[in-house]
């Protein structure tokens, strides 16, 4: 029969479940607290035994017929693209109309850029030339083929596989 | 085992949550089914009204889809869903006037258990009965962390992050919670 007072109930749980040995200790040599822990296991094994119940037949029927009612609810991303998209847009034209030397300067990088990317165009004109007459489009359509291939399989692993796993 | 495989079978709502996001209507289907005994089960368990906990969980998982976007696919989709539906009970609890005992014997008829099968004998049916009526008394508090713990299996970190509390906590509100249900089940099992 243990001589030490018994400790409070919560303590003497805690300390079982995490294995302290002052508890154990206690609960071999006091009838009182191990007729207690016995009630509780024995609780314990009723409360496992229930289940949860059944949802009514139509569950999924009625919240899919609600989801219905309501709009596809759009990614977080695409309103704060939009938004950025407004701020530049409105910080642009805040600038070109506050600034009377801005819309000028911006008129002269406009033709500037145009003129640079005609030679642009001119010299990637120039290298399709060169592949066409040195045969090498066989390659080059190869080479695409892979570079797709490649981005594709690497969309794939980013994104969806089949989307049944769960429903099984 | 390849990389999107292994992603599969440790997230496996993923694939349905990132279809859904994009409007497949499946997809979601397929995600409500999965979980919905579960939400369905901690509702009725919470509201003791099976009208209420079928309402309730229907909102969850209403709210689920339009907030689909804001859910973190790495964390378990059904952990989420029954934190939805455990704060939309709360909020009904709260506003509702009537005491939870009223429904004690809707409660008795509509939850079920595993040994509740032909084989059971009369006596043991009745400890269940008395053991679902004692637990219905209990509060909201108690009842979900029995019904998360013993009823639904979840860990003690599942349950923390359906509450929203530290996983230290849960095995001490466990303790009381047992404690408060072997209280309740005395005098029904001695009359004295």
């Amino acid at each position: 029969m243990s001589t030490d007072p018994c400790p409070d109930l919560e303590r003497l749980f805690l300390g079982l479940s995490e294995g302290d040995p002052e508890m154990a200790r206690h609960l071999e040599g006091c009838a009182a607290c191990a007729a207690l822990v016995e009630e509780h296991r024995q609780l314990e094994k009723d409360l496992l035994r229930l289940a949860d119940p059944l949802p009514p037949p139509d569950f999924v029927q009625k919240v899919m017929a609600r989801v219905e009612r309501v709009p596809t609810p759009v990614r977080r991303e695409v309103w704060s693209g939009v938004a950025i998209l407004a701020a530049a847009f409105a910080g642009i034209a805040w600038i070109v109309f506050t600034d009377p030397g801005t819309a000028s300067s911006l008129g002269a990088w406009f033709a500037t850029a145009l003129v640079s990317w005609r030679e642009v165009l001119f010299a990637a004109g120039q290298g399709i030339a060169a592949v066409w007459s040195t045969a090498a489009l066989p390659l080059v359509s190869v080479a695409s083929m892979m570079f797709l291939v490649v981005l594709f399989g690497l969309r794939r692993l980013a994104v969806v596989q089949s989307p049944s796993r769960v429903s099984a | 085992m390849s990389v999107a495989e292994d992603a599969t079978t440790s997230h496996p709502w993923k694939p349905d949550v990132l279809a859904a996001r994009k409007g497949d209507p499946k997809a979601f289907a397929a995600l409500v089914r999965a979980v919905q005994r579960p939400v369905y089960g901690l509702c009725l368990r919470l509201l003791a009204n099976e009208a209420e906990a079928s309402e309730v969980a229907q909102e969850a998982f209403l709210r689920a889809y339009q907030n689909l976007h804001k859910y973190d696919v790495e964390r378990p989709f059904d952990l989420w869903v029954l934190a939805i539906a455990r704060n939309l009970c709360l909020d009904l609890l709260r506003r509702r006037t009537r005491a939870p005992s009223e429904n004690l014997e809707e409660m008795k008829d509509t939850l079920p258990s595993h040994a509740a099968t032909a084989e059971e004998t009369a006596i043991a049916r009745q400890e269940h009965l008395s053991l679902e009526a004692a637990m219905a008394t209990l509060s909201a508090d108690d009842r979900e962390v029995l019904a998360l713990y013993y009823v639904q299996k979840r860990t003690t970190k599942e349950i923390a992050q359906v509450l929203g509390v530290a996983p230290g906590t849960i095995m001490a509100r466990l303790f009381r919670a047992r404690e408060k249900l072997r209280q309740k089940m005395q005098p029904q099992e001695n009359p004295s």
